[in-house]
């Protein structure tokens, strides 16, 4: 087994260079309820000094056990601990791929009594500015590698984690000190970024990510003897509900596959005996269209999910059968909620409707309501609200989308839906414009607002559409300035690529001289999407 | 023939990715410039412009590495190919 130095060495903590004129005030007085008085640090030590022997997450290099694990945590927390300008309740970015490294920085953050911030690592630079600039956040965990590849953090002032022999304070009382965190308080923020628009920062507290866990373990009836492929990036909700649900068990993580090379994963689910693996419905055809998946057994497995998009329904029939008696769970979810809001038992898959969704998780109620909040009748469409332990806190410094999103206590989804007689649930489309392109959430007007400010145009559309064996991606319209030198399709994919996340580049870009109207007289973008089809 | 499918790969990723300082040798896995968004466009690229459908087994970090063993790749595959007609 490595040594914890081995890879807390790969680790960087790094001074942003912001500096904080203000505290968030977090008023943990507020009416709300707690599922537990416990925070995710306190329950995160509890299972892993009950565990210290067992392991916790492979790699291909290495295995790591639980006391590896929280020694690792721990080092961290009491660094950035060392630092006199650091307090409870401090914004800490972490910038680090999937691995054991991010595993010990979110838990070091959480044990230090912080935000964790979890962020991709590419992501933009200006993104990733405002981002720093919007939290405060006074420190950065990343690693050597990922500074190669970020100019503008390699000239910060930066420290290594330091070993447990430079630590004087370092001794058994360190792992009983109080929790510096309670259920109420922040646990982290997870920004949907993009180059446009402002990244809106979901704010979660220890109680939400301790309830959807809890609730998710239920479901999915998941045991401590768990192995989880992982393959879903940690710093999105869905692969952060993964981590959270497992390591609270005290199961064994399994990071051996890489979505790139998608044959990794059907060799790594046998090679480890993998018990589970979650993926996005993009994924999940990949798996039967590119790999031997179809041809292969997996004998220790129990379960397979989806979620973070709609997998065509005779998709998931296939899956569902080919891993029998394995049970494959089709789940339903938004940031906004931590992770989690519904799911279809997996016996019900095969009587239940296309978009069907099931049913509320444990804890979490779901209704389908009008414009003023009503309830409606069965089957009629409505607006999807949730209410449960899971719902967010609201967005990070902005009141106004949070009042917008929670109203008396409801979370409202943005997806429109009917529940018929038997409280099945299906999802209708979206109330705004929201698409999801490979897992990323994409709001179409970003793209709109990005066209308009860097080419010379009166106007800009851009529309999802179903590109053939590749899913959903966006098209962009656009109408010349007349009296402006135009800028080509191709330079104007150039400026896209360069500047914009991959899932925000249009794949089809097209100069226009008038739009297509609809008989409200606005612009039909449907139209357009069947066009580009 | 080697040469020019290596370059057309290569202008193809510098442009996929944005990043024009892409060459014959930039690796393409542990810098995170393949991602499986734009390794979708890489495999839609390869069987659209190079008529070329990749299969299961040729996917992997080895071969996948940077722009040379993508085009080594490649090329070993196409006379098959042209044999098959």
């Amino acid at each position: 087994m490595h040594s914890t130095t081995d890879y807390l060495s790969k680790l960087l903590l790094i001074k942003s260079g912001i500096t904080s004129n203000w505290d968030y005030q977090f008023n943990s007085t507020e009416h709300l309820k707690s599922t537990s008085s416990l925070s995710l640090g306190d329950l995160f030590c509890e299972m892993a000094t009950r565990q210290v022997d067992q392991p916790a997450i492979s790699t291909s290099a290495a295995t790591w056990n639980y006391r590896s694990l929280l020694t690792a945590a721990h080092r961290i927390s009491d660094q950035l601990k060392s630092h006199p300008e650091y307090e409870s309740g401090h914004r800490v970015i972490l910038l680090v791929p999937n691995s054991i490294e991010y595993i010990a920085a979110f838990y070091g953050i959480i044990l230090s009594g912080g935000v964790v911030v979890p962020l991709p690592a590419n992501t933009e630079s200006g993104s990733l500015q405002k981002i720093l600039e919007s939290t405060e956040a006074l420190y950065i965990i990343s690693t050597p590698q990922v500074l190669k590849r970020r100019p503008e953090l390699k000239n910060l002032q930066s420290e290594t984690i330091r070993n447990a022999d430079e630590f004087q304070e370092i001794n058994q009382t360190t792992t009983e000190e109080p929790s510096l965190s309670y259920s109420d308080h922040l646990a982290a923020i997870f920004f949907t970024a993009g180059s446009s628009g402002r990244p809106k920062g979901v704010m979660l507290s220890h109680s939400n990510l301790i309830s959807n866990a809890q609730s998710i373990q239920e479901y999915l009836e998941l045991k401590a003897d768990e192995r989880p492929l992982c393959v879903l990036p940690f710093h999105h909700a869905f692969g952060n509900s993964v981590l959270q649900s497992h390591i609270l068990l005290g199961s064994h993580l399994i990071l051996d596959a890489n979505t790139l090379f998608p044959e990794s994963i059907v060799k790594a689910l046998n090679h480890h005996q993998c018990t589970s693996f979650s993926a996005v419905p993009d994924l999940y055809r990949i798996l039967l269209e590119r790999t031997s998946f179809q041809k292969t057994v997996f004998p220790s497995l129990r379960s397979m999910t989806v979620a973070g998009g709609k997998l065509p329904h005779h998709l998931s029939l296939d899956i569902s059968q080919h891993i029998s008696p394995a049970r494959f769970f089709v789940m339903y979810g938004q940031t906004e909620a931590t992770a989690r809001l519904a799911y279809v038992p997996p016996e019900h898959i095969a009587e239940l409707p296309d978009g069907c969704i099931g049913h509320a998780i444990p804890g979490v109620t779901l209704e389908v309501v009008d414009e003023k909040g009503r309830s409606i009748e069965p089957g009629a469409v409505g607006e999807l609200r949730a209410r449960g332990a899971n719902v967010m806190r609201g967005y990070w410094g902005d009141a106004t989308e949070t009042r917008e999103r929670i109203r008396n206590d409801w979370l409202y989804t943005g997806d429109l839906a009917t529940k018929d007689e038997a409280g099945w649930i299906t999802i209708k489309g979206r109330r705004n414009a929201l698409v999801k392109i490979s897992g990323h959430r994409v709001h179409p007007i970003d793209l709109e607002e990005f066209a308009m400010r860097s080419f010379p145009i009166l106007q800009a559309v851009a529309v999802p559409f179903e590109s053939k064996d590749v899913g959903t991606r966006l098209a962009l319209y656009v109408k010349p300035t007349p009296n402006d030198n135009p800028l080509s399709v191709s330079e104007m994919n150039a400026i896209c690529r360069t500047n914009l996340p991959r899932q925000m580049v249009p794949d089809h870009i097209q100069i226009v001289e008038s739009f297509p109207l609809n008989h409200a007289m606005k612009i039909d973008r449907a139209k357009l999407s069947l066009n580009t089809e | 023939m080697n040469i020019s499918i290596q370059d057309r790969l290569v202008d193809f990723l510098q442009s996929v990715t944005g990043q024009q300082s892409i060459n014959t040798t930039t690796d393409l896995i542990d810098s995170g410039l393949l991602d499986s968004l734009t390794m979708m466009d890489l495999l839609v690229f390869v069987e659209s412009e190079l008529h070329l459908r990749i299969d299961v087994q040729d996917i992997t970090p080895e071969l996948f590495k940077n722009p040379s063993t993508i085009a080594e790749l490649i090329f070993n595959r196409l006379p098959q190919l042209k044999r098959a007609g």
